[in-house]
């Protein structure tokens, strides 16, 4: 069974602030499809290897590693709302000076 | 000027090459189409038609100085609202990413700029493309246009609505789920999911990375293989990509019209829980697959009820993984928090619609130590013995048929819908982008309250050439795809 406390601990990690029905419909919504989803221990998986991508079972492709062409920084930096000076502005994360 | 929508993609080709007609004429005809009834329908998010009649007229004034242009340069089309285009904005009909405008475009994106295509806009999904109805779009829900009250299906909402209400010949989409097929059969239009691999998903906005695949939704097979020949190139930038094809329209037509000699497996329980009328008229189309030749032999897929549940697992997982990046640090919505983690955490809430929290939330916890083994990497076991399903079907048969639904288009809020439905609407689909091969739906037919019925071909790896040339002859026997559905003018059906 997944608790209350799960979800808020899940949506902690997930930096998702949920409000208290959220909690509770989403720990009704987890538990429906987690125990729906029990029906996979039935099957026997013994010595089956995952299968984590349809097409790279002999690994993922690599090329020589060489500069091309990019974005320029005011390119990159055009589509955000946030910008100072050529960063990326935040909130304050450091405490003091 | 209203033939035009009984031409293929390849006869408006002929027809702008032979110039009999300009690209002008052609983009402002579809222009007008979507002026007129788009305002009802809501397939578009984004349209920009005085930049789409400068690109035609630019194609135009190329083709008159008698420069060897694409054989697509001048045609139109559209692209759901999740590949990126620096012209446009991308939202994934999502407030995280209003107004957001990418400072690159998709390799599919590209590739059909540069192959002539004209884009009219993007269109509406599913936010993130989570959902089968369309519903989830933060900003509009799209209507089905044979019947304004019931959803086109999704998540690619607007695409399938705008291609059966020809206010685009052709929609770009994406399927992780079923979202190309499950809309198009709502919607009685053709969708393509090409094997994974076989359309670059750079610049995509991922849901689910090891599922996701990008396709065409048309209103015929012959337009699907025209449009592949421009999505199909490897593309560097995704380490998935397959080698380049661009033969798929020259292998079609040497298609011929008999099915004689293909094998077409039907699943053991696939036309059993189905509603009347749709199952009546997926029984007329394999009867019409065997008039032309077609055997139809059963196959079984044992792990079929555990195909929902192992997709639940794997898509959430990936989508909880993909979607941490909006944090409303870089790019898209930022809640006014003085405070870093809540600067986050608001945002993501704010962001965020309620599927898409709800996703995240269980890919997280499947992701849990303690829950990855039992959940995500049994799963990803469970997806392998689904292959070995496929690959013993296929020694039986050459392409795999049935319904891509259990029910006709259901209505907004619907919530009769027997959850057992709901669940075959899914387990029609889900096991082909677990395996990662392609399948195709066409309309055959129309079963309750007249609304379009789909019939859904599911092919081998990087088998589309068989799955579009069974498609086609199948399609071509029959006037389904030919049908336009009365739209609403002014309140007038037209």
């Amino acid at each position: 069974m997944i608790s209350e406390k799960d979800i808020m601990y899940v949506a902690d990690l997930a930096k998702i602030k949920l409000d208290a029905a959220e909690v509770k419909k989403f720990t009704s919504d987890l538990n429906d499809i987690v125990e729906y989803a029990a029906m996979l221990k039935e099957v026997d998986v013994a010595g089956v290897e995952p299968m984590y991508s349809p097409n790279l079972d002999e690994g993922t492709p690599e090329r020589e590693d060489v500069v091309g062409a990019s974005l320029t920084q005011s390119e990159a930096l055009a589509a955000s709302k946030y910008i100072d000076r050529g960063h990326f502005r935040v909130p304050k994360i450091i405490e003091g000076q | 000027m209203d033939n035009i929508l009984g031409l293929t993609l390849a006869e408006l080709s002929a027809l702008l090459e032979r110039k009999e007609l300009s690209s002008r004429e052609l983009i402002a005809f579809y222009i007008d189409r979507i002026e007129r009834f788009d305002g009802k329908l809501l397939a578009y998010l984004y349209k920009d038609a005085e930049s789409a009649l400068k690109r035609a007229e630019q194609i135009d004034d190329r083709r008159a100085k008698g420069e060897k242009l694409p054989r697509s340069a001048g045609l139109p089309c559209a692209l759901k609202d999740l590949i990126v285009t620096s012209d446009m904005p991308t939202t994934c009909a999502s407030k995280m990413l209003e107004g957001f405008i990418s400072p690159f475009d998709a390799t599919a994106a590209k590739n059909m700029r540069e192959a002539g295509y004209i884009s009219l806009g993007k269109l509406n999904m599913d936010q993130y493309a989570m959902g089968s109805s369309g519903e989830s779009s933060y900003f509009q829900k799209t209507v089905n246009p044979w019947d304004y009250s019931r959803v086109p299906g999704g998540s690619s909402s607007g695409s399938a609505s705008a291609v059966a209400a020809r206010l685009t010949p052709v929609a770009i989409s994406s399927d992780t789920g079923g979202s190309i097929r499950q809309p198009a059969g709502f919607c009685g239009v053709t969708g393509l999911k090409p094997t994974y691999g076989r359309v670059s998903r750079f610049g995509v906005v991922s849901y689910a990375s090891s599922l996701d695949q990008l396709g065409p939704i048309t209103n015929s097979v012959e337009d699907a293989a025209f449009v592949m020949d421009v999505l199909g190139l490897n593309d560097p930038m995704d380490s998935t990509s397959a080698p380049s094809k661009t033969d798929f329209y020259a292998n079609l037509q040497r298609a011929g019209d008999s099915l004689k000699g293909v094998r077409l497996g039907l699943p053991e329980g696939h036309l059993s829980d189905l509603a009347p009328g749709l199952k009546a008229a997926v029984e007329n189309a394999l009867k019409d697959c065997e008039k032309l030749g077609a055997e139809i032999v059963n196959v079984d897929f044992p792990l079929a009820a555990k195909g929902l549940p192992v997709y639940q697992m794997i898509a959430n997982a990936e989508a909880a993984s993909n979607l941490a990046k909006y944090d409303g640090v870089k790019y898209g919505h930022r809640a006014n928090i003085a405070e870093l983690e809540e600067m986050y955490s608001i945002t993501r809430r704010e962001g965020f619609g309620p599927e898409v929290k709800k996703r995240i939330i269980l890919g997280t916890y499947i992701l849990l130590e303690g829950q990855y083994e039992e959940y995500y990497r049994r799963a990803m076991r469970i997806r392998r013995l689904i292959r070995k399903d496929y690959d013993a079907a296929f020694k039986k048969c050459d392409l795999i048929v049935g319904p891509v639904s259990a029910g006709v288009a259901f209505r907004f809020g619907d919530k009769t819908i027997s959850a057992m439905e709901m669940y075959l609407n899914d387990l029609f689909t889900v096991l082909l982008n677990l395996n990662g091969s392609c399948g195709i739906t066409v309309p055959c037919g129309f079963g309750e309250d007249n609304l379009p019925v789909g019939l859904q071909f599911q092919g081998d790896m990087f088998a589309e050439d068989a799955l579009l040339r069974a498609a086609h002859i199948y399609q071509q026997s029959t006037d389904w795809h030919k049908r336009i559905p009365a739209l609403l003018e002014n309140g007038v059906e037209r």
